[in-house]
């Protein structure tokens, strides 16, 4: 990343041969720290890739990341005859030749492949189906394929199968040419390999729920619990997603983002904009400097994004250290492991002082500096700057515990990192057309949640905003500062929203049944009485605010309100015909009537 | 028959909070599971870290000698990991840029197919349009130009009852963004009244660029007639059963006038086989 941050834009070609021995020694040696930080300190290795973690989150981002895949994939119908077909773009001849990786070598159109075994390095190389065949029948078909197995992932069928079956059939569409590309092509690409490697079934799934049930009908004493997942996947998620905005925000290099115009030049063009009226818009913006300051926040913002992980791993510190859970190692090991750290800054210092020397021109920059003083400067800030921080963190959590609470909570806080970008990606959706790059991205922040969090999400959704003056919210003076702050509140203050009950018998196979519906009870909205009245095998349901009881499928439609894994089906409700449908199947869902 | 439920097992059910994974171990393995899942993780870093910074200049050497080592290209490509971040760097594009697609026919009359958007698309714009993505691609990047040009034969043929056009001819078309600064007095600019800026391209012929001329076997699918032989432009491939044949030509060729040098060159000894069997077959 800070290499990244080093490297000079795109200029002319400067001969740096005379270091560059020396550079690629130092290079080597602060990797090789680097790996001997975490050989001394193998005890933060395990927490940071192999730990457990609650699998609700990896479940979460595996529907919402799975809808964003299939939207692309429906996305592409309409061009599929010409990209991937041979009646398109290519021949398969020359998307093989082009395209193909070793296949070109490895499998003749009329004989097929050499061996058996050639399939393996093919498939190693950039493979696709379509490169052996692409006549518009088998291409429909494998799309057809693919939407089916993205649909079976999304629902979580079968998870490692179809999660297999997703990245390899996508993948025939991606490999075959590149030329149709977009940002948000690439993300989904780059995720869905990450998602093979990790175990997102285990929470929202059907293959959990079936698991599940089966337990608490076979006798368990207890809802069966959701298993935990090896956290290193998702770790390597939330470091990609740092890594793209690291990236793009140091390779906005050009002026434009310097000079503020980056921003008003991007939304005027004609391939993105909404709408050409917009133009108007950007230019007023662009005049009381409201994109200009955007365009250095977003430059900034994107390239300082990893310390978004800086605050996690800090947060992470913060908490095990007062909890007395952080591990105690010997001093020398931790003496041993700061050395390492300083001496992978220090070869970092020293190649970017290097590079400073030879690509700092002296006519050039507000003041005047020779090649040795860019050089000594680069170093010293690069060495002194990493310094201070630590220092002030140091400072700030001994003396000024508040300031380092707000720095933990806000500074490096996940809110306002991840805030800024959702309002930027939503922005960029309303004012610019970029296909579902937003929706994708906006997916890989998910992994970023802890279980707390999501529980936390669930819970306001299924809360109701407290009146003025009820509980802790506030009763504000009618006025401007009202106005503004009342939606605010209304987020804020919130609180349980009158359970549903459910009656149901008091027999053994009813009870169970009906405590599998506390399995898709995300918001907590369900209380349980039993009722000798209710037959055995069926459930009547008490709505809020209703004094009828419902029953049968008038029952079961009530639920889907309140269980977001019916939510697909409350389209169904309001349709007359297909509501009883919706009522039965979430019954059938808990072998109910 | 329905039994009663214990009120403790129906409290359990019903009201406790769920149960938490009873696997008590916070680590998610040990032992060589955990060696081999952390080497795993520190390969795919690695890799990822060296595809994704500079390659050139002072880190020029260590990042294609890291490269070769771990063979990250290859893997990145397996994995479908490769990835490019230059989203609107190192500046936005501040030309809006469009490639007029036509056709001469072999009356020599010229047709534009209207693949390009400039004024033709409808606002507001709700639907992604690769299209006009792919045609900004055309010019950004000329390999892709040959191709397209080959396609526009093809489907020109598939809907003209087989009969391919001329030539295609491109014409780059662009208007500059004008620097904000020019537009506030206006409060904003038409982009439709931009100048716009006229480049002609290479054209490309339909009878001799690669792959321009519909293939037999596509031909056949709509009921045209085949092509005349060598109308077909193919593109040069080597397959493995290429190779092995000409490898095979070359060996018999070899074997063939070592033949005909023995044949030529009787000798004592060596040669006396093969006089032998001739002898013996008379």
């Amino acid at each position: 990343m800070l290499l990244a941050l080093l490297a000079p834009a795109k200029g002319p070609v400067i001969d740096v041969s005379g270091h560059l021995s020396v550079a690629t020694g130092v290079l080597w040696l602060g990797l090789a720290c680097a790996l001997a930080f975490f050989l001394v300190r193998p005890e933060l290795w395990r927490r940071l890739w192999l730990e457990r973690v609650d699998p609700r989150p990896a479940g979460l981002f595996r529907i919402v990341y799975g809808v964003v895949v299939l939207w692309t994939l429906l996305d592409l119908i309409p061009l599929l005859r010409f990209l991937f077909t041979d009646e398109g773009l290519w021949l398969p001849a020359m998307a093989r030749k082009n395209y193909g990786g070793e296949l070109r070598r490895l499998w003749d159109p009329e004989h097929g492949f050499e061996h058996w075994w050639s399939v393996i390095p093919a498939l190693w190389s950039k493979f696709s189906l379509f490169h052996l065949r692409a006549d518009p029948t088998f291409v429909w078909a494998v799309f057809g394929l693919t939407c089916a197995s993205v649909t079976a992932m999304i629902l979580g069928i079968k998870t490692r199968l179809s999660t297999l079956a997703s990245w390899f059939l996508v993948n025939t569409f991606y490999s075959y040419s590149p030329v149709f590309y977009s940002g948000g092509d690439t993300v989904l690409r780059v995720f869905l390999f990450l998602g093979l490697l990790t175990r997102w079934g285990e929470a929202y799934s059907l293959d959990a729920w079936w698991r599940r049930k089966r337990e608490l009908l076979a006798g368990s004493v207890v809802v069966p619990a959701l298993r935990k997942i090896p956290a290193w996947p998702l770790r390597i998620m939330m470091l990609q997603l740092a890594i793209i905005y690291c990236a793009t925000g140091a390779l906005k290099s050009g002026f434009t983002w310097f000079d503020g115009t980056a921003l008003f030049y991007a939304l005027s063009l004609d391939h993105f904009y909404r709408h050409p009226a917009q133009i108007q818009v950007a230019t007023f913006l662009h005049m009381i400097g409201f994109l200009p300051l955007s365009t250095w926040v977003t430059k900034a913002w994107e390239t300082l994004f990893p310390l978004a992980l800086v605050g996690v791993a800090l947060r992470r510190f913060e908490r095990e250290a007062s909890a007395g859970t952080w591990p105690k190692v010997q001093m020398w090991r931790r003496l041993l492991s700061y050395a390492l750290v300083a001496a992978v800054i220090g070869a970092l210092a020293y190649v970017g002082g290097l590079a400073a020397y030879y690509y700092h021109r002296p006519t050039e920059g507000p003041v005047p500096l020779t090649r040795e003083q860019a050089q000594a400067l680069v170093v010293a800030g690069a060495l002194a700057f990493p310094a201070l921080l630590v220092g002030c963190y140091l400072w700030l959590r001994a003396r000024r515990p508040q300031a380092h609470a707000w720095v933990l909570r806000w500074l490096c806080g996940k809110r306002l990192w991840l805030s800024i970008g959702l309002v930027m990606h939503l922005v960029i959706d309303v004012v610019m057309n970029v296909g579902t790059f937003v929706q994708v991205m906006l997916a890989i922040y998910i992994p970023w949640l802890s279980a707390a969090e999501l529980d936390a999400i669930w819970r306001t959704l299924m809360s109701r905003p407290l009146g003025e003056g009820e509980g802790e919210r506030p009763k504000r003076k009618a006025g401007w500062r009202d106005a503004l702050l009342r939606p605010l509140d209304r987020l804020r203050y919130r609180g349980p929203r009158e359970p549903y009950v459910i009656h149901h018998a008091a027999d053994e196979a009813s009870v169970r049944r009906v405590a599998l519906l506390r399995m898709w009870d995300l918001g907590s909205r369900l209380t349980f009485e039993t009722d000798p009245s209710v037959p055995a095998g069926a459930l009547a349901v008490t709505v809020p605010g209703d004094k009828k009881r419902l029953a049968g499928v008038e029952a079961g439609r009530a639920l889907v309100a309140i269980l977001p894994g019916f939510w697909w089906l409350y389209p169904w409700c309001l349709a007359p015909g297909v509501r009883t449908l919706a009522g039965r199947t979430v019954l059938r869902t808990f072998e109910l009537r | 028959m329905s039994q009663e439920l214990h009120p403790r097992l129906a409290d359990a059910l019903l009201r406790a909070p769920p149960a938490e994974d009873p696997a008590e171990e916070p680590w998610a393995y040990r032992g060589w599971p955990a060696l081999l899942v952390s080497l795993f993780i520190l390969y795919h870093l690695l890799a990822l870290l060296q595809h994704t910074t500079p390659s050139g200049g002072l880190a020029e050497r260590f990042n294609r000698r890291l490269a070769e080592t771990l063979r990250s290209g290859a893997y990145m490509r397996a994995t479908s990991s490769v990835q490019s971040w230059a989203m609107f760097a190192p500046n936005p594009h501040r030309t809006n840029m469009f490639l007029q697609v036509r056709v001469v026919t072999s009356d020599g009359s010229e047709w534009d197919l209207l693949h390009d958007i400039y004024g033709r698309r409808d606002y507001p714009y709700f639907f992604y349009d690769r299209m006009g993505k792919i045609n900004r691609r055309l010019i950004e990047q000329e390999r892709y130009q040959s191709p397209y040009a080959a396609w526009v034969c093809r489907e020109w043929a598939r809907t003209h009852g087989g009969e391919a056009p001329v030539r295609v001819n491109f014409t780059k078309l662009w208007t500059k963004l004008p620097h904000p600064s020019k537009v506030i007095s206006t409060m904003g600019f038409d982009p439709f009244a931009l100048k716009l800026h006229k480049e002609d391209l290479p054209g490309f012929d339909c009878a001799t660029t690669p792959h321009a001329q519909m293939p037999d076997a596509i031909r056949a699918r709509y009921g045209f007639a085949p092509l005349p032989e060598g109308a077909f432009i193919d593109i040069e491939t080597t397959t493995w059963h290429d190779r092995a044949t000409a490898k095979a030509r070359i060996l018999q060729r070899r074997r063939a006038v070592e033949v005909k040098r023995a044949a030529e060159e009787p000798v004592e000894g060596g040669g006396a086989e093969v006089g032998g069997n001739d002898g013996g077959g008379d």
